[in-house]
């Protein structure tokens, strides 16, 4: 590999470090999704640092090209995250909802109880 | 049998009062809960105003929510049958009764139907729902005629369903579902008018998107999900808030 297009990779490996590390303590992320990060982005800094470990890893597997092996992982990655975080969408959805209903059916309760008292005052 | 008349209502302004007048003063044995999913116009405060029973729901849901609210309150209210009842004047009150009677006979949901002894008319509208009906016929076996009609009664083990389970939309997909797991479904002749204000939700590219949604929930979704017990009251997982 080409010296320069090493570094510029390094380089643009930090940089997505550098600023997810930065967003996470912004956004108050949540440690679990943190960690995921981190790790996700800290990981291209190692590998822009020793390639050899991809080129290793795509001979071992009889991989053509060592980038069909990373772009194979990244995608497979993002596609299971993606997936839960859908799952995770669609529960926080689901307590969403049941907490609006909630909300409403207390209020119509506490009004049908002041209902209740008012009328059993006439009486 | 305590019945109560579920009125979801989505910016409705124009035709709420017109269907709660009609049916406080044609069917005073019904009670009735307007759910007021959200709007954004004067629905709520025009029900407050007529001293309607009001469920306000803070946020706009959809109609699923909507209709789960209304269930919820069914539920904790012990009402012994739940009917959906559209708030732009679609659902004509008097069919009530009849689709009531079905559920003293056993069935478990009673569905007001415009095509039992009405052929279904061949048009671009009518051939979703035949699609639907396919759909529902294929893997369950039961011929529905009019799957995507709202108007639809509920035993008590059905409330109880729509109440504390999740993915219990007021739609054909969980119809199928339920027949699946054994609830016996029937249908009821009734006639529909057409909406006479306002804006239907469901226009061309919606409808057909809507179908395909139905399609695959029914054909490929709704055979992988967990069986249940439609009979006994506390089933597993799924669970909401009480």
């Amino acid at each position: 590999m080409i010296v320069s297009y090493q570094i510029f990779l390094f380089i643009g490996a930090a940089c997505t470090l550098i600023y997810f590390l930065r967003q996470i303590s912004r956004r108050h992320l949540n440690i679990e999704s943190a960690v995921f990060w981190s790790i996700f982005s800290g990981v291209f800094v190692v590998l822009s640092i020793f390639p050899q470990i991809m080129i290793r890893g795509a001979q071992l597997l009889e991989i053509e090209s060592p980038a069909n092996l990373l772009f194979l992982i990244v995608l497979c990655l993002l596609i299971f995250y993606q997936f839960f975080a859908t799952v995770k969408l669609s529960k926080l959805e689901q307590q969403i909802t049941a907490l609006t209903q909630y909300i409403a059916l207390q209020e119509l309760g506490k009004q049908e109880q002041a209902e209740e008292t008012v009328k059993n005052n006439e009486k | 049998m305590k019945t109560l008349v579920i009125i979801p209502a989505y910016n409705e302004a124009e035709n709420i009062v017109r269907v709660v007048d009609q049916l406080i003063a044609q069917y005073p044995q019904y009670d009735y809960i307007i759910v007021n999913d959200g709007s954004r116009d004067e629905t709520p405060a025009i029900c407050r105003e007529k001293g309607y029973r009001l469920l306000d729901l803070p946020i706009n849901l959809g109609l699923a929510g909507a209709f789960q609210a209304g269930m919820r309150y069914a539920r904790r209210n012990e009402y012994d049958a739940a009917i959906q009842f559209d708030a732009d004047g679609q659902h004509r009150a008097e069919y009530i009764a009849p689709l009531i009677d079905k559920l003293s006979e056993g069935y478990h949901i009673a569905v007001g139907s415009r095509f039992v002894t009405v052929p279904k008319p061949i048009s671009l509208r009518m051939l979703g729902s035949f699609l639907i009906s396919f759909a529902i016929r294929l893997t369950t076996g039961k011929k529905l005629t009019d799957p995507t009609s709202g108007m639809r009664v509920y035993n008590k083990a059905m409330i109880h369903q729509y109440a504390r389970h999740v993915n219990r939309a007021p739609e054909p997909d969980t119809l199928s579902y339920l027949i699946k797991q054994g609830a016996k479904v029937a249908e009821v002749q009734v006639e529909m008018d057409e909406r006479i204000a306002g804006e239907s939700y469901l226009d061309f590219t919606r409808s057909i998107a809507y179908m395909l949604r139905m399609g695959v929930s029914i054909i490929l979704v709704q055979p992988f999900r967990g069986k249940i017990n439609i009979s006994t009251k506390e089933n597993k997982g799924g669970e909401v808030l009480a």
